[in-house]
């Protein structure tokens, strides 16, 4: 009989050892396993590549999963310090936990690219490089399973080509279990070429909307934002604009409409003036981001002191519908954020907001020549509650942004 | 002390106490529905493996009784030993803890599999999978 009995006996049916590779077991034996292994794994057997990126694997691999994942952008020093993300080689999507290269455009030599930005929605990044003077390269990728697809280029023509900080990226995805679309969203000001003398200001630039569709593989030009084609507010869709002017506009890539709203400067009212204490005396602030969360519109700010210009915190503002005013929701301190030894920072910075799930994380990344990154600063709705997002190595120079993206092993490019 | 009789695959017959049985859940399920007064059959787990089974619960309990003098060192040491077996009797275990249901036994043992998995390139894991397989034979 031996020990092998026992299965002989089933006649193979039930004690079979194949069954160790029975769904049930293969991800029980997965879940003691980290992403990139899993990964490497899959190309043991057809099997198990359909195990790593089933639902259900989702689902059990979920909970010791952190709900998001920070992919870094690093970039080669600067060699021009007026642009804003200058640099020759760009790479982008340095997991944090391997630092893996996720994605090279291919740069033909004496060509020089800026990264202008990454985007995220639904697990899916899509990650912008300007070629050299008119073209523009674009990705879309799954930096968990690290697969890439590169889009066609966006037709921007020369003269109204973008300029990095007029420049906004968003994109919406929609991942079901057999397919996935998403859109791209590229807002930019048009660039009037001066034509009877510098013109005095940006105003009378455009702003303009270019859609990708996933479905048909092209990009499509929308509408010129203007306040009599677009609604008033509440705000909707994934993309918002803001170039430092009161109307702060948004576009719905689904129904291909503008919305806006305008801002005004958060008032303080007497009540809250008493109760400031000192380390929020004199504030200013400065525009992170605005983004949508259960149907109302938020707007997270950065807060510095007027007189010095250091950094004091970063506030998240509601806009109440009936009276178009902004409400204080929750502020922090950055010395409650980083200690207090945080450096306080006079540099400039770069700020963007994004929500992932009930948590808004603002991430900064100042400008090569001041000093390092912050680690992203969260806030969660649901427990309206601040923190920070701990993460080694901050120390290195080469890291330009943390960008805080929903891992997911379906969504597919 | 109630006694719980349970029965391999070969028909070999273990006397364990019902504290202990009960640590298997699907054990503890037929114990409800059936009873103690006859044997409970096992017919997907060999003597071998039974045997291995009850070791572990047994170490375990008497591990976690108040006056144990076992240190974390001395369990952590057991346990190590306990998964240094043969790729085949590994995975037998694993399919008794799955079928017994003992959580603890389920979670050491996958624990090693995947210890012994990641470190491997894809064809030798396919390669200790498919061997396992043919050892059957």
């Amino acid at each position: 009989m031996g020990r092998w009995g026992a299965f002989e006996q089933d006649g193979g049916r039930c004690g079979n050892l194949e069954r160790i590779t029975e769904p049930s077991l293969v991800l029980h034996i997965f879940s003691f396993l980290a992403l990139p292994e899993l990964f490497t794994l899959r190309a043991v057997c057809k099997s198990w590549y359909d195990a790593v990126l089933a639902p259900r694997f989702v689902q059990l691999y979920k909970p010791s999963l952190k709900p998001w994942a920070v992919l870094r952008v690093r970039t080669d020093p600067p060699v021009d310090r007026e642009l804003r993300y200058d640099e020759e080689h760009f790479d982008y999507g340095m997991k944090l936990e391997n630092h893996t290269e996720l994605w090279r455009p291919h740069l033909s030599l004496n060509q020089r690219s800026r990264f202008v930005g990454l985007c995220s929605s639904n697990g899916l990044v899509c990650g912008m490089l300007m070629e050299h003077r008119d073209s523009v390269t674009s990705a879309v990728g799954n930096p968990i399973t690290n697969m890439w697809k590169a889009l066609p280029p966006a037709p921007i023509a020369s003269p109204d080509r973008p300029r990095p900080a007029y420049l906004n990226i968003s994109m919406e995805a929609e991942i079901n279990a057999d397919s996935s679309s998403y859109q791209v969203v590229i807002l930019y000001q048009k660039y009037q070429t001066p034509v009877e003398g510098p013109t005095e200001d940006d105003d009378d630039d455009q702003i303009c909307s270019l859609q990708y569709e996933s479905e048909s593989c092209s990009w499509h030009e929308g509408l010129l934002f203007s306040t009599s084609n677009s609604l008033g507010s509440p705000l909707r869709g994934c993309a918002f604009f803001y170039t430092g002017e009161n109307i702060f506009p948004a576009y719905d890539p689904h129904s291909r409409a503008w919305s806006h709203v305008a801002i005004s400067p958060p008032a303080r009212n007497e009540q809250e003036q008493e109760q400031e204490d000192d380390s929020w005396a004199n504030w200013s602030f400065g525009y992170i981001g605005a983004f949508m969360y259960k149907g109302k519109c938020y707007w997270a700010s950065f807060m510095f002191n007027a007189e010095t210009f250091e950094d004091i915190g970063v506030a998240i503002w509601e806009m109440k519908q009936e009276n178009s005013m902004w409400v204080l929701v929750s502020r922090i301190l950055s010395t409650d954020l980083f200690g207090t030894n945080c450096c306080l920072s006079v540099g400039d910075k770069d700020m963007t907001v994004r929500l992932v799930e009930d948590t808004a994380f603002i991430l900064v990344f100042y400008r090569k020549e001041s000093h390092g990154v912050w680690p992203p600063v969260a806030y969660d709705f649901a427990l309206s509650k601040w923190y920070t997002c701990c993460m080694e190595n901050m120390e290195n120079e080469d890291i330009e942004c943390n960008y805080v993206v929903i891992p997911s092993l379906t969504a597919k490019p | 002390m109630v006694k719980v009789t349970l029965k391999s695959a070969e028909g070999d017959v273990f006397e364990v106490d019902e504290e202990l049985a009960l640590e298997s859940l699907m054990v503890k399920n037929m114990i409800e529905d059936v009873g103690l007064d006859s044997a409970i059959s096992l017919p997907n787990v060999s003597s071998t493996i039974l045997a291995k089974v009850i070791e572990y619960i047994k170490f375990h309990m008497d591990a976690q009784k108040d006056g144990s003098k076992k240190t974390s060192e001395e369990i952590k040491a057991f346990d190590d030993d306990f998964v240094n077996v043969g790729i085949p009797t590994l995975f037998e275990m694993v399919l008794a803890s799955n079928y017994l249901n003992v959580k603890s036994l389920l979670s050491l043992t996958c624990n090693t599999v995947a210890n012994m998995i990641k470190t491997k390139p894809p064809a030798e894991v396919k390669e200790m999978f498919t061997s396992a397989k043919q050892a059957k034979a």
